[in-house]
This record gives C-alpha cells, sequence and structure tokens, in this order.
C-alpha cells in the first residue's frame, strides 16, 4: 500500500489527499442536506396535512350545520329549503376540494386504503364518506329527524377520525417552530374544536328552543358551555399572542401573520362576546325568552367570524411553512453552492500548488539529473538562471529576513549551496582520491617490501630451525656415537691390558730376531767379498781378450796396409782374434754371472743392514708404543666417565636444539602470520586502491569547475 | 777391401780399413769447453794432440758407453787444403772385420744434408751396414775450430817439450 502510494507522483497524491478530505466533507454536506430535505419534507407534509385539512375541518364545520338545517326543514320551517341546498353546495364544493387533494397527498399522509386497513380504519377513507353523503345529499328529503341524525352522524364521525388522522401522519402536532406550532394549533386544534363543539351546542340549543322550556339542566350546560366559549378565547389569544411575538425568531417576521391576524382575531372577540350576553342571560335568567332566530343569528356570526379567524391561520400557517421551506431550501441552496464553490477553489488551489510544486520540482529533478550525469558546469548554469527568475520577485530584505521564503525558494537555495559544495567537495575527492592512491600504492609497495622480508625472516628461520635440528639429530646420533664410544673404550681398555703381554712377548720375539738378522749380515759380507776377488780375476781375463782383440784388429789393419804381402798374416790375425773372441765371451758370460750374484747380494746385503735397522727401531717402537698404550689405556679409563658426563651434556644440547626448534617453529609460525597479515593487508591497500580508482572513476564523470 | 764394422745404437756401420791408422782402447780426455757435444775432446797419440768426435753423439745422439770394445779409430783426415790430419772417431762394438768388393756396395737413394758423411749401404747375413765417409767429417764448422785447437794445442806442446 505504502509502496503503491511512493510511487504516485505528486499530484495525484495531493489529488488523493484531497479527495480523501472531501469525502467527509461530502458525507458532512450530505447529511446537512439530508437534513435541510428532512426539515423541508417535514414542512410540506405540514402544507400537505394542512391542506387536506382544510376541506376536512370545513367539512366538520358544514356538515352539522347541514344537519341542523335538515332537521329544521323536517321539523317544518320548509323555509330552509335554499339554506339546506346552499349548505349541501358547499359541502359538495369540500368534498370535491377533499377528494382533490386527497388523491394527492392520500399516500404520503398514510390515508390510502392500503394504510387504513392495516390500522383497521378502512370505513374511514373519503371516497367512502363521499359516497354516503352522495346518497344523503339525494335522499335527505325522505329521511326521518332521527334517521337524519344518524346519516349525518356516519358522515361526521369518519371525517372527525380523518382529521385526527390527517393530524396524526402529518407531524403538525410535532411542529418544531413556536409561532407555527401556535398557530397550528390555533387553526387545526383550537378553532375546529370550538366551532365543532359550538356546532353541536347550537343543535342542543335549537333543540332547547324548540322545546320551549329549560330544565336546570339545560342551564348548567348553557353556562358551561359560556365558560368553555371564553375559556377557549382566552387560549386562542394567547396562541396568537405568543404566535406574534414569536413570529420574528423563526425566518423573519411574517408580514401577511402581523397584518392578518390581528383583524380576524377582533372580529372572532367581537362575535363572540354577543353571544357570551346572550348564552349568560339565556343560562341566568329562567324567564327570558328567546326565539330560534334570535339564538342562530349571534350564533352564525360567530361560526363565520371563527371559520374565518381559521381560514385565515390556516392561510398563515401555510405561509409560514411555506416560508420555512423556503427558507430551508435557500438554506440548502446556500449550503450547497459554498460546498461546491469551495470544493472547485480547492481543487483549483490543488492544481495550482501541485503544478508549481512539480514544475519545480521538475526542474530541480532536471538539474538533479544534470549533476547525476555529471554535467556539474550545466548544473550550476542552469541553477544560476532558474535562481534570478524565481529570487526576482523576492526583495533583497525579504530575502535576508527569509520570512518570505517558500519552501521551493528554499529548495532551490539548498541546491544551489550543495552543488557547489559538491564541487567543492568533488576537487577536494579528486586530491584525496590522487594522494590516497599514491599512500596506497607506497603502502602496497612498503607491504610487498615488508611480505618479502618477512618471507625471507620465514625462510632463515626454517634454514635455523631445520639447522636446529640437524643439530638435535646430530647430538642425539652424537651420544649414542658417544655411548657406544664410551662401550668401545672401556673394551678397548680392557684389550690394551690384553695386548699389553702380548708387547712383551713380540719384543722378546723382536730381539733374538735382531741378533739372527746381525749374523747372517756378517755370513753375506764375507761372500760379497769372495764375489769381488773372482770378479777381479775375471776381469783380468776380460781385459787380455780384449788386448788380444785390439791387437789382432791393427794387425788385421797392418796387414791390410802391406797389400798382398800381408795376406798370411791377416789371416794368423783373424784366428787370434778369433780367439781372443771366443775368451772374451766365456769371461764376460762369467763376469756377467758374477756381477749379479754380487748385485744381487749387495742388495741382499742392504736390505738385510735396512732389516736389521727396521727390526732394531721395531723393538725400540715397540717399547715405545707399550708405554704409550699403558698410558692410553690409562686415559681410557679415566675417559670412561667423562664420557658419560659428556654424553648427559650432549642429551641436553640435543634437548635444548629441540627447544631452539620447537621456538623456531613457533617463530616461523608468527612470520607466517605476519606474511598472512601482510597479504591480506595488500590485498586490503589493493581494494583501497580499487575502491579509490572507483572513486576517481566516479568523481571523473563529473565536469567540474577546476 | 777391408772395413771395420763397429755398432752405433743397434745399428752398424763400417769405414775403410786404409783410412785407418790404429785403433786404441779407450782413455781419458781432455775436455774442450764450449765445444758441440760430439766433440769428446783431445788426447795425446803418440805425441800427436787429436781431437776426438764422438760418432755415437753424433749419429745417435748419445754418447757411448764405457765398454771395453768402445775405442777410439784414428783415421787420416784430408782437409780441403790437402793436409793430413789425425782424427779420433769414439764407437762401440769395434772389434770386428769385414771383407768385401766397392762394388757391392748400393747407394741408399736419400741424401741427408746435415748427414752428408753417412754413404752407401751393403748388407749380410745380420742385416744392413752403411759406410762412414771420413772425408765428409767432420761439419764444415767444426774443421777451423779444430784447426785453430790443433795449434793452440801445438803451442802447448812445444810449452811441455820446452
Amino acid at each position: 500500500m505504502k509502496k503503491y502510494f511512493s510511487r504516485l507522483k505528486i499530484l495525484h497524491k495531493i489529488i488523493i489527499s484531497s479527495l480523501i478530505f472531501a469525502l467527509p466533507i461530502c458525507i458532512l454536506l450530505y447529511y446537512m442536506i439530508a437534513g435541510f430535505n428532512f426539515n423541508i419534507d417535514f414542512a410540506r407534509k405540514e402544507i400537505h396535512g394542512s391542506r387536506l385539512l382544510a376541506p376536512l375541518v370545513r367539512l366538520a364545520e358544514l356538515i352539522p350545520e347541514h344537519q341542523l338545517l335538515v332537521r329544521l326543514y323536517l321539523e317544518g320551517d320548509t323555509s330552509v329549503q335554499e339554506k339546506v341546498d346552499n349548505s349541501a353546495k358547499k359541502i359538495n364544493e369540500s368534498f370535491a376540494v377533499l377528494v382533490k387533494e386527497g388523491k394527492n397527498y392520500e399516500k404520503t399522509l398514510r390515508i390510502d386504503e392500503g394504510s387504513l386497513k392495516k390500522i383497521g380504519l378502512e370505513g374511514i377513507h373519503y371516497s367512502r364518506v363521499f359516497k354516503i353523503w352522495q346518497e344523503l345529499s339525494k335522499n335527505w328529503k325522505n329521511n326521518s329527524t332521527v334517521q337524519s341524525d344518524t346519516e349525518h352522524e356516519m358522515i361526521l364521525q369518519p371525517v372527525q377520525a380523518l382529521i385526527k388522522r390527517v393530524g396524526d401522519t402529518s407531524n403538525m402536532i410535532l411542529d418544531p417552530d413556536l409561532d407555527s406550532h401556535y398557530m397550528m394549533d390555533v387553526a387545526i386544534v383550537r378553532m375546529p374544536k370550538t366551532l365543532g363543539k359550538l356546532s353541536e351546542f347550537l343543535l342542543f340549543g335549537e333543540s332547547v328552543i324548540f322545546k320551549g322550556f329549560r330544565s336546570r339542566e339545560d342551564m348548567v350546560k348553557f353556562s358551561v358551555f359560556a365558560a368553555m366559549l371564553e375559556e377557549d378565547l382566552e387560549r386562542v389569544r394567547q396562541n396568537i399572542a405568543t404566535a406574534l411575538r414569536e413570529d420574528r425568531n423563526y425566518y423573519g417576521t411574517s408580514k401577511p401573520l402581523q397584518t392578518n391576524m390581528p383583524p380576524a382575531l377582533s372580529r372572532y372577540e367581537s362575535s363572540v362576546i354577543p353571544f357570551l350576553v346572550l348564552l349568560k342571560r339565556f343560562a341566568n335568567d329562567p324567564d327570558s325568552k328567546i326565539s330560534v332566530a334570535e339564538f342562530l343569528e349571534p350564533a352564525r356570526t360567530l361560526l363565520e367570524a371563527g371559520s374565518n379567524l381559521r381560514e385565515v391561520s390556516f392561510q398563515e400557517l401555510q405561509i409560514l411553512l411555506s416560508k420555512r421551506i423556503d427558507n430551508f431550501s435557500m438554506k440548502k441552496l446556500v449550503a450547497l453552492s459554498l460546498c461546491i464553490i469551495a470544493l472547485i477553489l480547492a481543487a483549483i488551489l490543488v492544481l495550482v500548488i501541485s503544478r508549481g510544486i512539480t514544475r519545480s520540482l521538475g526542474k530541480v529533478v532536471d538539474i538533479a539529473g544534470e549533476i547525476a550525469a555529471g554535467n556539474l558546469q550545466q548544473a550550476i548554469v542552469n541553477l544560476e538562471t532558474i535562481g534570478s527568475n524565481e529570487l526576482k520577485s523576492i526583495s533583497e530584505g525579504e530575502y535576508r529576513s527569509g520570512w518570505n521564503k517558500n519552501e521551493i525558494v528554499q529548495l532551490f537555495q539548498a541546491i544551489t549551496t550543495m552543488t557547489s559544495g559538491l564541487d567543492a567537495l568533488l576537487i577536494q575527492i579528486r586530491k584525496s582520491g590522487i594522494q590516497v592512491t599514491s599512500s596506497s600504492t607506497q603502502i602496497a609497495a612498503a607491504a610487498r617490501q615488508l611480505e618479502a622480508t618477512v618471507a625471507e625472516q620465514a625462510s632463515s628461520i626454517n634454514e635455523v630451525s631445520a639447522t636446529s635440528k640437524e643439530i638435535s639429530a646430530t647430538a642425539q646420533e652424537f651420544a649414542k656415537t658417544m655411548n657406544r664410544v664410551a662401550g668401545m673404550a672401556s673394551r678397548a681398555a680392557e684389550l690394551a691390558s690384553a695386548s699389553m703381554t702380548s708387547l712383551s712377548d713380540i719384543n722378546a720375539t723382536m730381539k733374538i730376531l735382531l741378533e739372527n738378522t746381525t749374523e747372517s749380515f756378517g755370513k753375506l759380507k764375507t761372500v760379497d767379498e769372495k764375489m769381488g776377488n773372482i770378479s777381479q780375476v775375471i776381469t783380468t781375463i776380460t781385459k787380455v781378450a780384449n788386448q788380444i782383440n785390439l791387437l789382432s784388429l791393427n794387425a788385421a789393419i797392418e796387414a791390410e796396409k802391406a797389400g798382398d804381402y800381408g795376406t798370411g798374416f791377416s789371416v794368423v790375425a783373424r784366428e787370434i782374434r778369433r780367439l781372443a773372441d771366443q775368451t772374451a765371451v766365456a769371461a764376460i758370460d762369467i763376469e756377467a754371472l758374477i756381477i749379479e750374484t754380487q748385485e744381487a747380494m749387495k742388495e741382499g746385503m742392504s736390505a738385510v743392514e735396512i732389516y736389521t735397522d727396521q727390526t732394531m727401531s721395531s723393538t725400540e717402537k715397540i717399547a715405545e708404543i707399550s708405554v704409550d698404550l699403558l698410558r692410553a689405556i690409562e686415559h681410557t679409563q679415566e675417559l670412561v666417565p667423562q664420557f658419560e658426563s659428556a654424553n648427559e651434556g650432549m642429551q641436553i644440547q640435543s634437548q635444548s636444539a629441540a627447544q631452539i626448534s620447537e621456538a623456531m617453529g613457533q617463530l616461523n609460525e608468527s612470520a607466517g602470520q605476519t606474511r598472512d597479515s601482510l597479504v591480506e593487508f595488500k590485498g586490503v591497500t589493493e581494494q583501497l586502491n580499487e575502491a579509490v580508482k572507483d572513486l576517481q572513476n566516479e568523481v571523473a564523470r563529473f565536469s567540474m569547475s577546476s | 777391401m777391408l772395413f771395420l764394422v763397429f755398432e752405433i745404437g743397434n745399428e752398424r756401420y763400417c769405414l775403410e780399413v786404409s783410412r785407418i791408422i790404429e785403433i786404441t782402447p779407450m782413455v781419458i780426455f781432455k775436455k774442450i769447453p764450449h765445444a758441440p757435444a760430439y766433440v769428446s775432446g783431445l788426447f795425446n797419440y803418440r805425441g800427436t794432440i787429436v781431437p776426438v768426435i764422438d760418432l755415437s753423439i753424433m749419429i745417435a745422439g748419445k754418447p757411448s758407453r764405457p765398454l771395453f770394445s768402445t775405442r777410439i779409430i784414428l783415421v787420416d783426415y784430408v782437409s780441403e787444403d790437402k793436409a793430413h790430419h789425425i782424427l779420433g772417431l769414439l764407437a762401440e762394438k769395434a772389434t770386428e772385420t769385414i771383407s768385401c768388393r766397392e762394388e757391392d756396395f748400393q747407394p741408399p737413394g736419400i741424401e741427408v744434408d746435415e748427414a752428408q758423411y753417412l754413404g752407401d749401404v751393403i748388407f749380410d747375413e745380420r742385416g744392413m751396414i752403411q759406410r762412414v765417409r771420413v772425408e765428409k767429417l767432420p761439419p764444415e764448422n767444426i774443421r777451423d775450430y779444430q784447426r785453430d785447437y790443433q795449434l793452440i794445442a801445438l803451442k802447448e806442446n812445444n810449452d811441455t817439450v820446452l
């Protein structure tokens, strides 16, 4: 609902609210008109009733009169034939009026046959009464006195019932205004009653006079009637006085009422007085004689005056009622037209206001559209032109005092302020955006560096952690190794003490070996000397053979030089040389053998010498070794407890390394977290950068003053 | 003709016996400073100073071993001015002679400038033997030197005589 309402344009909204406001006004108007109509209908009904009552009341007067005349005629006074006809004629006229008015108003006044049947009074319908009358008027001469009276009663009773009925249904009793109420009382209640009674009394009086004597009762009736007549007169007078007095309070003074009523009343009063005198005399003086004509003469005058008063009252009542109707109709018309004019004015006002608002808002919307489209410059120009138009009519003083500012002007001012503010703000934003971008870029770079540093740190920590783990592992390994070494050391100590005995054995054996070697070295030296001797012999042989060879060669050369003489000699020389060669070869072979033996001997000797030396040094070394070994054993035995303490230290170191590794792990985690934070930070910085870029893009949409 | 056979390394070479004055055993030489390596030194041959060239160094590049069969071959060397000099050649295994004719020699088919003293080749059951041409010994640059030294040697000799 709210959604639909908010979708509507301002014009529609104003129209809807106006309609909502107009609705109760229309309802109130309806009720007011209905009230007026009710009052008008009320008055109209009274008029109708009065119209219908007029012939009925007239009939109620005329029928007793007719009855009286008929009775006079039937009693023998034929001179009243003419009067009877005249009366009948009047009754016929009244019936004609009754039938005519009755046809018009029987529905509204509920005296139609259907309505009457509902309350069981169908016999009093005017058409039936009229029929009875028609029969009566035809046959009246043939009836007896009693018959005539009965038939007249048959007409009079329904007429009186109809009067009562119409008086009830036409709301005349409930008349709200004092003047009309009293007039109604005079015209419909008081006067017909008085006149009816008067008619009856006339019949009674005539019968009393006709019989010629007066009883006591009759005289009392006369005086009572006189008193009643006086009382009625007083009542009528008071009523009329009240009506005349109150008249000006109800719809203004009615001129005909003021002018017509007093003469009618005075006439009635003046006609009452002689009849009263007559009645009083008749009642108080039993001897006084009076004829019927003398009795009837003032009574007829009184009747006429009463009828006249009643008629006048009827007329005035109708005038008052119609005046009331006119008044209410006028009021209704005025109220209606005022309301319609007000509504039309309101509608026009609504249209004008809404159009003004819509137009101004349209301008504002255009400007806002310009601003939204980014044409801030265009918007400022538009604002200036519009502002000069809008504010032209308002003087500077009024403008300053502010009382004459309406909302539209305020809106334009506000938008002008806003636009200039927006312009300044956008420029500021652009500057700030650039600053923020550079700052965020710097931050991002710094964060990246920091991240790299943290990553390096993390890797370093990793390395350290790994190294410390390795140290821990190595320390543990080392501790194990130490354990083993300690075990081995104790075993080595045992073995060393075992090897000590073996070493002393070896030492002894080595000494024996040394002696043997020295001995064999001596023998070898002897052999070498002998061999040298042999070699010298062989060398000598070889030298001789060589000399012989040389000699034979030179001999051969000389023999060659001697030519043919030297041929034999050359043969000898060749033979000698061959001998020498064989000797030399044998000697060379022996020499080679001896030299080889000698060399082998020398090598053997030197080897034995070296061996001896080595054996000696070995023996010494073994002795040294056994001393060292003894010390080593002692040291080894001393080492075992040291190994244990070292092992404990190692374990502690291993634990410390493990702790370091753990701490490094934690540090690494922290570094990782720091790096994650930095990554996030970088992300945030990038987002900031993005946001600033977006902002700058947004700002770039606006064309600004600078 | 008769040729003296000797060995240098494992190769065999030979010399005309007609050129040889005498074969003597190896002695200790007087060293000549700054002389080429193949000049072993000087020695006194029956009152004459004789320069000795080690053929082993000259041909194979390594000195002769001090064997009994390593001998000094004294040859008659005729210089360009037709003067006769005695020259000692040191060689290993100079213990045998071979008898053959001049025609048996065959040219080697190749002549090396640095070794013009090596001449034609003959072969027997043990392999090839190359002839050493004494007249081409020693190389040119050595000869004057040799002569000068000879004079010096002579002077010394005179000094010793005096």
